[in-house]
């Protein structure tokens, strides 16, 4: 897999085929009014790209004192 | 009888097991404040007369007979309306359609009643829990009892309002990313978010299931304490929490949490920082390098996690919901698996790195909030609900994200009368410290007792 530089954040056009794809039906209405707010969990995940994760797992204990 | 609208639990608690007064006098007295003065501030979506009256009736039947039930004998409480009450409608703040009866009481209402806790109603919130403007097209807006035409803030907007009318002596809510401290600041009372896991979250409707917890909205540090060990059936940590503060620790993380304040709440917490220092604390500046960087990962959990609870209802009901939460719950559709872990492994990251903060230091003292109660004709919109959601959860989503434990106490108030609090927050498990600092701070600060008028 090769990526784009800068991981734009989807068109609508883009939007409607992913939500076909993954069998959601949205009104072109309904998919612009959350169009912005994709675009900000996408700006969102960049940010945590730039975090040093290399040796993170997702997994999370908490060690009683 | 005495009023005691605005007495604490654990004041309520020993008048009634010594018999003073009688907790049907207390509970009659609750619901006789709600029915006059709650029509203007839409706090409670279901008012338990019947049950409280029977439950107040059979607790003084416990005590008169020598068995006084618990610590919370005769204590009134609120449970935020997305928690099981047996028999009684969980609303959640939804479309009827979404309406269910449950037919036990989740655990936290079941051990609080078996400490003597009369539950006297279901509390109203944002929809589903998911907002901080508890603006609902459902059930009407929960209003501030400090200024009617402003917000209590969300999503437990109406356990603290209640608490701050008199109507209940404490209230159970849910924080996701702040929902109990977030109003508490903004309603001037005591709001407690536990570490996670210590609160059972069974019988409450999912926001988040890596996020959600369950805690208790309280007049003071000291009753926060005393629900949290009825909450957690853990001992009853009053001794640990009027120790003093005399050498402890306090680390103030300028950088992120302390930064783009309204200028009332900077001035009243930095008073409040001056208050813990005359009680003999050090007060230490300290960094968290990528603490700007919680929200974002909390952001993209309970984006995915919402959704993924919500889903067969969306694609089904998706017109029953309110315009901003059907926005939040469909981006969250769309968030990729990859980005749902990425979030995951900055959790671990971002948990590790309070941790090590909080290796040198006792508590962490924010803000809560970075402003005080918004008017609620601006967040009837859903633009203006996600941006306020996005404001007022800046210092509150970093400890639900790390699940360490939080308290918000008021500390002051703006030139209109709204309140401010303050946030202390501290290691895993060590509600006691972050106790121990906000009862010291309530010892000689009166911003605790002061009362709306309403």
């Amino acid at each position: 897999m090769t990526e784009r530089s800068g991981r734009e954040s989807p068109t609508l056009e883009q939007l409607q085929v992913l939500a076909r794809t993954r069998g959601y039906e949205f009104s072109t209405e309904r998919l612009t009014a959350i169009l912005p707010e994709l675009r900000r969990l996408n700006d969102l995940a960049q940010r945590l790209r730039m975090l040093p994760l290399d040796d993170q797992s997702p997994t999370m204990k908490f060690t009683p004192q | 009888m005495e009023d005691l609208s605005f007495a604490s639990a654990s004041q309520i608690a020993g008048r009634v097991a010594s018999r003073s007064v009688t907790a049907l006098q207390v509970v009659e007295a609750c619901l006789g404040r709600i029915a006059v003065h709650d029509r203007s501030l839409n706090s409670f979506l279901n008012v338990m007369i019947d049950q409280a009256l029977d439950a107040a009736r059979r607790v003084d039947d416990a005590v008169r007979a020598g068995r006084p039930p618990g610590p919370l004998t005769g204590v009134p409480v609120a449970v935020k309306d997305i928690i099981d009450v047996a028999g009684i409608p969980t609303t959640a703040g939804a479309h009827p359609r979404f309406h269910v009866v449950p037919h036990e009481d989740a655990p936290v209402v079941a051990r609080l009643r078996a400490a003597g806790a009369v539950i006297v109603g279901k509390t109203g919130l944002h929809e589903f829990a998911y907002g901080v403007t508890n603006a609902n097209p459902h059930t009407g807006s929960v209003r501030n009892p400090w200024d009617r035409t402003r917000s209590p803030g969300g999503s437990s907007g109406g356990s603290a309002a209640a608490v701050a009318a008199g109507f209940c002596a404490a209230a159970l809510g849910s924080d996701t990313g702040g929902s109990i401290r977030i109003p508490a600041s903004l309603c001037g009372v005591t709001g407690l978010k536990p570490t996670y896991g210590v609160v059972s979250t069974a019988g409450v409707v999912p926001l988040s299931w890596a996020l959600d917890h369950i805690g208790p909205l309280t007049r003071t540090a000291l009753d926060a304490g005393l629900l949290l060990s009825v909450l957690a059936a853990a001992p009853q940590p009053a001794g640990e929490i009027g120790r003093g503060i005399a050498g402890l620790r306090i680390g103030i993380p300028r950088h992120f949490f302390w930064q783009h304040l309204d200028p009332a709440v900077e001035a009243s917490c930095g008073q409040a920082l001056a208050v813990l220092a005359e009680h003999g604390a050090a007060i230490l500046d300290v960094v968290i390098p990528h603490a700007a960087d919680a929200g974002a990962a909390a952001t993209l959990i309970l984006s995915a996690e919402a959704s993924a609870y919500h889903e067969r209802r969306l694609r089904e009901h998706g017109e029953a919901y309110g315009e901003d939460v059907r926005v939040r719950l469909d981006r969250g559709l769309f968030v990729s698996a990859v980005d749902y872990v990425l979030a995951q492994r900055a959790r671990t990251f971002l948990t590790h790195e309070f941790i090590q903060t909080l290796s040198d230091i006792d508590v962490l003292v924010t803000p809560a909030t970075i402003a005080p109660a918004a008017p609620l004709e601006d967040s009837h919109q859903a633009a203006a609900s996600l941006a306020m959601s996005l404001e007022y959860t800046r210092f509150t989503n970093p400890f639900n994200l790390t699940g360490l434990p939080a308290l918000s106490v008021p500390c002051g108030f703006t030139a209109k009368g709204l309140p401010i609090g303050l946030q202390i927050a501290g290691r895993p498990f060590d509600e006691a410290t972050v106790l121990r600092v906000g009862h010291a701070y309530q010892e000689t600060t009166d911003w605790h007792l002061r009362h709306p008028p309403l």
